[in-house]
């Protein structure tokens, strides 16, 4: 069999598609459209912001005394925020990537013999250009928050700290490119993507600390600013207050980035017509799902879209021992997603650290002793956060009940038993925070952690009962009007709002117990039958929810519609 | 499995739904007897799944009752679950377990005495031994609904309710589906199946029920042999 050659003008085939769907005229309505809005909300909310940095960061209190270490401080905080910022687009390459082509041209356009490479690097260069002009503004930001710290700050640095975070921008969209069209890189991205994240967040850790002590050695500086990509995006930041000149040093920064950008940006448009047509499937696929989930305000939703674009290829290499009695299966299943997804304990070390921290830091800052009623809001919430973390099995349970169906337990039963496996991993990590506060800070004193204990099954209940919630009912987003918004907020938030009325009066008034001559002893029996108290009602409500997920329906379905077999 | 009871397994008596102005299952009367096959078939819209899932507890009839063995079907009551399995819906599976680990949950759950000779033997009728570390989402569409099937036979059972459990299968999947279906009838257990493949009924169901608009007709086993009704 013969196969006929073909010579089709891509150039031709696109500019008739463009011409026979309008698209061009669509395309430059939307674009002079969105210019409009972002001229708009930059006029109303742009410059009122900038001022109010100005005028916040520009008191003479912050420039001479303080002025001169927070500054010293963002060389590393920016070099972790480009880290980061560079972590995040791997990561979005991994579901979205720079190019997204939509459904319908995924079905038409790519099965024709066309140079790809010629359809495809239009949208790259746009989505570079979006990316550079974002990026170009938030170094104008920053460059402003450096001339309210350091009037004497320079328009050189001005014009290099913009080309930088222009620079990272388009270096960004083009790493994600490359990962977009090579499984073997989205493979390496998917290990290893956790990785630029963490170490940007140690650098942000690193800056905080050296803010508040004063300094660090000099080597740190020199070796976050010639590490990589994110310090030569970050070494001018150091000049700042210099009125003449950046130095040679930022400028050799600035040449390095700008080269390793170029050579980034060339690979992504050669790349560009290699990319797999499944990755594009699968790309327009999620990104759909996504957007529609957004549109509904559904994010449990869109991450799902988002999961589902992830399916975990491979092998698992590793299993949870089986149980001896079915008592133990829902445990058992619990451990697995957590082994599975490691993920969850980061999380959830980093909420309930976070926690600990507010408290211990309202409480060692107060007179007499107890943390202002503020923080303690946030430290419970960041609580919530830490049990949501670790609720996932539950969720999934919720958001498909037919699996855990077919178990022979009633499914409210179920729900309850995720219950435990969070709770005691919850409790034993917020003993690790308590005893690293104690550790730092003495004063603290080993009582609390009995409470941090006891505080974790309320928690763990909270985050169970809106795990159990189940996909947003499209009845709610349709048929409500104008109270849509508060309704869709209440969905998402009874369940912090329930922790918050529950632990936040067992917090207070267990450092107000904690005060009284009669030591500690009564105070955790107050709050362990707090605990316990607020730890049932709320697993009642979550098995009577849960139960509510599977009873069957007695009148039509959705919105009147017919369902038929 | 046997149910241990003389009368019929499931009962319906004018068992309707409707869904506002529309009859999705006129009134019905039918009785299901342990290792009975009966297959439902139909074409689209028929009222196939509605039965299936007034059958299987999922919806409450607007008029009429349905009964599992002499008692209220409560798809959420243990006693349903411990002897009714239903592979009936859209697919759904954990994204973070494995193929193994999905038989081990039901397995486990179900107290199994040996729940690895169990999943062992589920894995091997569903050619799956070769992907038992991997994740639901990789396998094909065929695979994934013979994991489904396979987690049938990994917990105690007395009545199968099974929606189109041919679909997605290659020509040797449903050969083994259906010597499986005539094993489990063998055995006692009473299977409901719904299909579009007259063939599929033809080779495993007792008698049928053809459902059209709602209504339903009886078929018996020659009935069926001779039946070429579109479906």
């Amino acid at each position: 069999m013969t196969v006929a050659t073909v010579d089709v003008s891509t150039t031709d085939v696109l500019a008739w598609l463009r011409r026979t769907r309008g698209q061009r005229r669509r395309k430059l309505g939307k674009v002079v459209y969105g210019v409009y809005l972002a001229a708009i909300i930059i006029a109303l909310y742009g410059y009122p912001v900038f001022d109010w940095v100005r005028r916040t960061l520009g008191g003479t209190e912050l420039r001479a005394d303080t002025g001169p270490v927070v500054v010293r401080s963002l060389l590393p905080a920016l070099a972790g925020l480009v880290l980061v910022a560079l972590g995040v687009f791997v990561r979005n390459a991994r579901w979205r990537g720079p190019v997204v082509l939509g459904a319908a041209d995924v079905g038409w356009l790519l099965p024709l013999p066309l140079d790809r490479g010629r359809v495809l690097r239009p949208r790259l260069f746009t989505t570079a250009a979006i990316t550079a002009i974002a990026g170009a503004l938030v170094g104008l930001l920053g460059a402003a928050v450096l001339h309210a710290l350091r009037p004497a700050t320079g328009i050189a640095l001005v014009v290099v700290l913009t080309a930088a975070c222009s620079l990272v921008g388009v270096l960004g969209v083009s790493v994600a490119l490359l990962v977009e069209a090579s499984p073997r890189l989205e493979r390496l991205s998917q290990r290893w993507s956790a990785v630029p994240l963490l170490l940007g967040a140690l650098l942000v850790v690193v800056a905080a600390v050296s803010a508040s002590t004063g300094g660090r050695p000099a080597w740190i500086d020199d070796a976050v600013t010639w590490s990589g990509p994110w310090g030569w995006a970050a070494y001018p930041i150091s000049t700042a207050g210099r009125a003449d000149a950046v130095g040679t040093g930022a400028l050799v920064a600035l040449g390095a980035l700008t080269l390793l950008t170029l050579l980034a940006a060339a690979a992504a448009a050669r790349a560009c017509g290699s990319i797999p047509t499944q990755s594009l499937r699968v790309r327009a696929r999620t990104a759909q799902g996504v957007g529609a989930a957004v549109f509904m305000g559904d994010a449990r939703q869109a991450r799902l879209s988002i999961r589902a674009s992830r399916a975990q290829a491979g092998r698992a290499r590793r299993r949870v021992r089986l149980p001896g009695s079915p008592q133990f299966v829902v445990m058992w299943r619990d451990l697995t997603g957590v082994l599975r997804g490691p993920g969850q304990l980061g999380w959830t070390a980093t909420f309930a650290f976070g926690s600990i921290g507010i408290i211990a830091a309202g409480a060692a800052a107060s007179t007499d002793g107890t943390p202002p009623i503020l923080l303690i809001v946030v430290a419970v919430l960041l609580g919530y956060g830490a049990a949501a973390s670790l609720v996932e099995t539950g969720r999934l349970d919720g958001d498909t009940p037919q699996i855990a169906s077919q178990l022979p337990m009633k499914f409210s039963g179920i729900a309850v038993r995720h219950a435990v496996v969070p709770s005691i991993l919850l409790a034993v990590i917020g003993c690790v925070g308590w005893a690293l506060g104690v550790a730092l800070e003495p004063g603290l004193g080993w009582s609390g952690m009995a409470v941090v204990v006891l505080c974790a099954p309320p928690l763990v209940a909270a985050a169970l009962f809106n795990a159990y919630k189940g996909r947003l009912p499209l009845e709610l987003v349709v048929s409500i009007g104008d109270a849509g918004v508060f309704i869709l907020a209440g969905w998402y938030i009874v369940g912090p709002v329930a922790a918050l009325a529950v632990l936040t009066p067992v917090i207070v008034q267990a450092f107000n117990a904690a005060k009284d001559a009669a030591g500690v002893g009564p105070m955790i029996a107050d709050v362990a039958v707090a605990a316990v108290a607020t730890t049932a009602a709320g697993l009642m409500a979550v098995a009577a929810r849960a139960g509510s997920r599977v009873a069957p329906p007695r009148e039509g379905g959705l919105l009147g519609l017919a369902k038929k077999g | 499995m046997e149910d241990g009871s003389d009368g019929p397994l499931l009962t319906l008596v004018g068992a309707t739904r409707e869904y506002g102005d529309v009859v999705a299952l006129a009134p019905l009367d039918l009785q299901v007897q342990p290792g009975e096959c009966l297959a439902v078939v139909g074409p689209n819209g028929s009222g196939k799944s509605t039965l299936l899932r007034l059958m299987a507890g999922r919806e409450i009839p607007t008029a009429g009752q349905v009964t599992f063995a002499g008692g209220r079907i409560d798809e959420n009551g243990p006693a349903v679950r411990e002897r009714m399995a239903v592979v009936a819906g859209p697919s759904a599976f954990y994204p973070d377990l494995t193929t193994r680990e999905h038989l081990e949950f039901v397995a486990l759950g179900h107290g199994l005495p040996d729940v690895e000779e169990a999943v062992d033997d589920a894995l091997a009728w569903a050619r799956l031994t070769e992907h038992v570390d991997k994740f639901p989402a990789v396998l094909s569409a065929g695979q994934q609904q013979s994991l489904r099937l396979a987690a049938v036979l990994v917990r105690p059972r007395s009545l199968v309710i099974l929606d189109e459990p041919e679909q997605h299968l290659d020509p040797a999947a449903r050969s083994r589906l259906a010597d499986l279906l005539r094993a489990e009838t063998d055995r006692g257990v009473a299977i409901v199946l719904a299909t579009h493949q007259i063939e599929v009924a033809r080779t495993a169901a007792d008698r049928a029920l053809v459902l059209r608009d709602g209504f339903a007709g009886a078929l018996s086993r020659d009935d069926l042999a001779s039946f070429d009704g579109d479906l």
